[in-house]
This record gives C-alpha cells, sequence and structure tokens, in this order.
C-alpha cells in the first residue's frame, strides 16, 4: 500500500514537472528522488516518454479518425489569380546560427510589421521553356540552377501560378534534389540606418503521389563574399560553417493519405550588415528511400526584402 | 544548408539532414521527454539539427543515425539547461543522470508503435485533451475556456491521460514480448 502511495506521488510530480507547473521545492524533491533511484528514472522515461511521442502519433495516428478534426498542417494554398494572395503557416522546422534568429523565425514581433517596408526582389513561376538550370550551385547571382526542368501544367499538375512549373529531376529516392538561387545584395539599397534587414522567401512545393510522404526544404544562407566566391566555400566542408554568417532553414513533411495539393512554405532570414550574398536553397526527396515514386514540383517562388525599424531581435535575444 | 561537391552525388551534409528528416520524430520525442516545455524542445531540436549538419562528416553511413544524433540531442539539452536555468526545473545532476539512463532509440520505437495503439483505446475526451495540448499546444487555461473546466481539472485530466496511456503501453509492450 505504501509503495502505491509512493509510486502515486512520483507519477504526480512527474506530471506537474511535465506540465511545467513544479513550485521549486517540489522540483528540488523530485531532481534528488532522480538522482538517487534507478526506479525513479525508469518510471520517468515512462512517462516522459509519452510527453514526447504523443503529438506526432497522434497526427500518424489520423486525428480526423480519432477527434473529427483536422490535424495542424501547413493551410493549403487555393489556385489564386492577380496578386491577392493568402499568408500561409508553416509547420515545419526553423533553424539559426544563433539562437536569437531561431527565437525570431517563430516570434516575429506583431508590433513591428506594420512598420516594415517590404519590397518584392525575385518572382519566380519558371514560364520560359528554353531556360536551362544547368549546375547544382549558382556561379552568378540572379539566375536559377538545379536539378529542375520548366513543364507545362497538365492533368497530373496544375500549376501555382502562371502555366508552368519546374519539375525536379527523377533522382535516388535517397537524395534530395535541390532548385537554388543566389542574391547579391550590393545590387538594391542598403536599409536605413535605424532599420534592420531580413529576406523573405516563399515558394510552393508539390508531390504527385499522396500515398507517399515528401519532404520539402527551404534553406537560405548569408555570406559575406561576393557571389562568385560563395560556390567554393559551398563545396568544402570544412570551411563553410566558419564562413556562413547566417542560416535558416524550414522542413516540412507531407503526411501520407492526404490529398495532393500545393504546400505553401515560407522562411525568413535576418541578414546581418556585413551581407554581400544571400543563397536560396530549395529541395525536395522522398521520407521512405523505398516507397513509391513520387514527382516534385516547385513553383510560385517570392523573395522579398524586410526592413524593420530596428534590430528585429534585440527584444528577442536570449 | 547543405555542402556539395560540384555535379556530384550527395555529401555527407546533405545526406545527414535527409537522415535527420526521416528520424525526426525519434530525435523529437527524445528531446521533448528530457525537455517537457515544448518551445524549449522546439530550440533544441534546431540546434540539434544545426550540429548534426556540422558535424556530419563524423557520422558513419550505415551506422545508427538515431542514437548518434540523440547523443548530440543529449548535449544540447544539458546545454539549455544551463543557459536556462529556472527556480522550478530539476537539478542539472538530475538531468545527466537521466541521460544516462535514457531508453534506447529502438525502446522508443517499441513505445511509439504501442502508443498509437493505446491513444486509439482512449476515450474521446481525453484523447481531445492530449490533442489540444500536443497538436494545438493549448495551455491549461486555453483548455479550460474552450471545454468550460477550470485549470486544475485539466492538468489532472492530461495527467491521468498519461498514466492511462503509460499503463497501456507497458502492458502491450508485456504481452507483445510474452512477458
Amino acid at each position: 500500500m505504501k509503495k502505491d502511495k509512493n509510486t502515486s506521488d512520483l507519477d504526480d510530480m512527474l506530471n506537474k514537472y511535465l506540465e511545467g507547473s513544479l513550485t521549486e521545492e517540489e522540483a528540488l524533491a523530485l531532481s534528488n528522488r532522480i538522482e538517487q533511484s534507478r526506479e525513479v528514472r525508469e518510471r520517468y522515461w515512462e512517462l516522459a516518454s509519452i510527453h514526447g511521442m504523443v503529438e506526432q502519433t497522434m497526427q500518424t495516428a489520423s486525428l480526423q479518425a480519432t477527434t473529427g478534426r483536422e490535424s495542424a498542417e501547413p493551410e493549403k494554398r487555393p489556385r489564386i489569380s492577380g496578386l491577392s494572395r493568402i499568408k500561409t503557416g508553416i509547420a515545419g522546422m526553423a533553424i539559426g546560427v544563433f539562437s536569437a534568429s531561431v527565437v525570431w523565425a517563430f516570434n516575429l514581433p506583431q508590433d513591428k510589421k506594420s512598420n516594415q517596408e517590404v519590397r518584392e526582389i525575385v518572382s519566380e513561376s519558371f514560364e520560359e521553356s528554353d531556360v536551362g538550370f544547368k549546375g547544382r550551385f549558382p556561379t552568378e547571382a540572379g539566375k536559377w540552377f538545379g536539378e529542375i526542368s520548366s513543364i507545362p501544367e497538365d492533368e497530373i499538375i496544375s500549376s501555382a501560378s502562371g502555366v508552368r512549373v519546374a519539375k525536379f529531376w527523377d533522382k535516388s529516392k535517397a537524395k534530395f534534389t535541390y532548385a537554388r538561387y543566389l542574391i547579391d545584395l550590393d545590387e538594391y539599397a542598403k536599409p536605413g540606418q535605424n532599420q534592420s534587414r531580413s529576406v523573405r522567401v516563399e515558394a510552393s512545393f508539390f508531390a504527385s503521389n499522396p500515398d507517399e510522404s515528401s519532404v520539402f526544404q527551404i534553406r537560405l544562407a548569408a555570406f559575406s563574399q561576393e557571389p562568385q566566391e560563395v560556390r567554393p566555400i559551398w563545396n568544402n566542408q570544412e570551411i563553410l560553417f566558419d564562413q556562413v554568417l547566417q542560416h535558416v532553414g524550414r522542413n516540412h513533411i507531407t503526411k501520407p493519405g492526404q490529398k495532393s495539393d500545393w504546400q505553401r512554405l515560407e522562411a525568413s532570414i535576418e541578414i546581418p550588415p556585413e551581407t554581400r550574398s544571400l543563397v536560396i536553397s530549395l529541395g525536395a526527396g522522398m521520407v521512405d528511400p523505398n516507397g513509391d515514386q513520387s514527382n516534385l514540383y516547385l513553383d510560385d517562388i517570392r523573395v522579398s526584402l524586410v526592413d524593420s525599424p530596428h534590430a528585429i531581435y534585440a527584444d528577442n535575444a536570449r | 544548408m547543405s555542402g556539395e561537391k560540384e555535379n556530384d552525388g550527395p555529401t555527407p551534409t546533405e545526406e545527414v539532414q535527409l537522415l535527420f528528416v526521416r528520424h525526426e520524430n525519434s530525435i523529437r520525442a527524445f528531446i521533448r521527454a528530457l525537455q517537457p516545455s515544448l518551445s524549449d524542445a522546439d530550440d533544441v531540436l534546431q540546434e540539434t539539427f544545426l550540429t548534426v549538419s556540422r558535424k556530419a562528416s563524423s557520422f558513419e553511413i550505415g551506422t545508427n543515425f538515431t542514437a548518434w544524433a540523440c547523443g548530440i540531442a543529449r548535449l544540447k539539452v544539458l546545454e539549455n539547461f544551463r543557459q536556462n536555468k529556472r527556480a522550478n526545473v530539476l537539478s542539472e545532476k538530475a538531468i545527466i543522470a537521466l541521460t544516462e539512463d535514457a531508453p534506447s532509440p529502438e525502446s522508443f520505437k517499441e513505445r511509439e508503435q504501442a502508443l498509437e495503439k493505446c491513444i486509439a483505446k482512449l476515450p474521446a475526451k481525453p484523447r481531445d485533451l492530449l490533442w489540444r495540448r500536443y497538436s494545438r499546444r493549448q495551455s491549461s487555461d486555453e483548455m479550460a475556456d474552450a471545454l468550460d473546466m477550470t485549470s486544475n481539472a485539466v492538468r489532472v485530466a492530461l495527467s491521468k491521460a498519461r498514466v492511462v496511456l503509460r499503463d497501456c503501453i507497458n502492458l502491450q509492450l508485456k504481452e507483445t514480448k510474452g512477458i
């Protein structure tokens, strides 16, 4: 009986810890018990692993079947015309070289948005049929490079914008395929003295096979070097991460069994003042290398300079 | 981000990034078990991804990626605890002790499979609470407002749901292993 009471008390404390509602004294007491007893540690893992696993598991277990609700998906982008755009959220992952940029990536302060100056500098929907995209990495700024071809929309794929889309080349399912672009920031006026600059990239991705899980990726990287100097750095594992000034990325994984539709992804990167070149890398691949093939497409890419009144992450830096 | 050899196959960075995406659920679950705050866990996951990318060339393709990545995640969790010391969290000693006794990635996988079945067995109400808490990331207060409950009642119900799931998983695993 005593053991049951102890176990139940321990469960209560563990649950309070998982909910973030332990008092300081309780945290100390629980810490002592964990430090001293392997049994308590096992008990911790049994309960805490549920806390760790339940989010993903609920999603894969089909929420619609279990609760009748839709899951927290990226919003699907409907076919649109003209310039009316729908801002969408994404259930992806943001990566930043500096922790402050990670915070910013998730929590762009709302009150500063109204004072932002936004200027679209790239809009690409692959409408030209005779453009080649040779090379995996740009050798110059202002052109798309990569493993893609421009194709007309057809009965399998309707474009997200215009009448053509980019199709990622069929490759081994064990690999990502990329489309990449380099921006030379010297081509644009610098932000004002009291402004900080970020670059926002939006792109639409599509997978033809809804029964297989696909992964889409936006990665952005800022370098101080001029555009022609970035490629050898990108190619050299030894120096790449020493040279990159800032690095942000988002991954989105589609869920098998959902209707094929364009997925709109967005990522933003804070531009350090010394930045000269910005790499935009858009990737697509299959999650299961043994699954059935899916054709992967890219369309309607928009890149904008966003100048804000002062350092975006000044309030969020930790 | 990925480094690459010109016009060649994937680089180690690209390969480990793809492996990371494939095994992200297990890595995320491991981190969240040690780092209950969802936002802290997200930060640690991001830091882990970056470090995995940086150390890509030291990963031997064909070996256990999840174990390697969780090893890195473990260090990132500890770093995070040191950087964000709060009064109501576990001591560093306790966290170190927990990481030393962490279940293997394979055992996480087993538990994850059992969890899926156990969630399906839950009554609608606790399942809804779990969905709000974990998928929608609603706070106890938000859930209480939405469901006409008190915040405390929400916390108690969530705790019960987790305990029910734990017991169900343990039972499932015992049955599977014929214990």
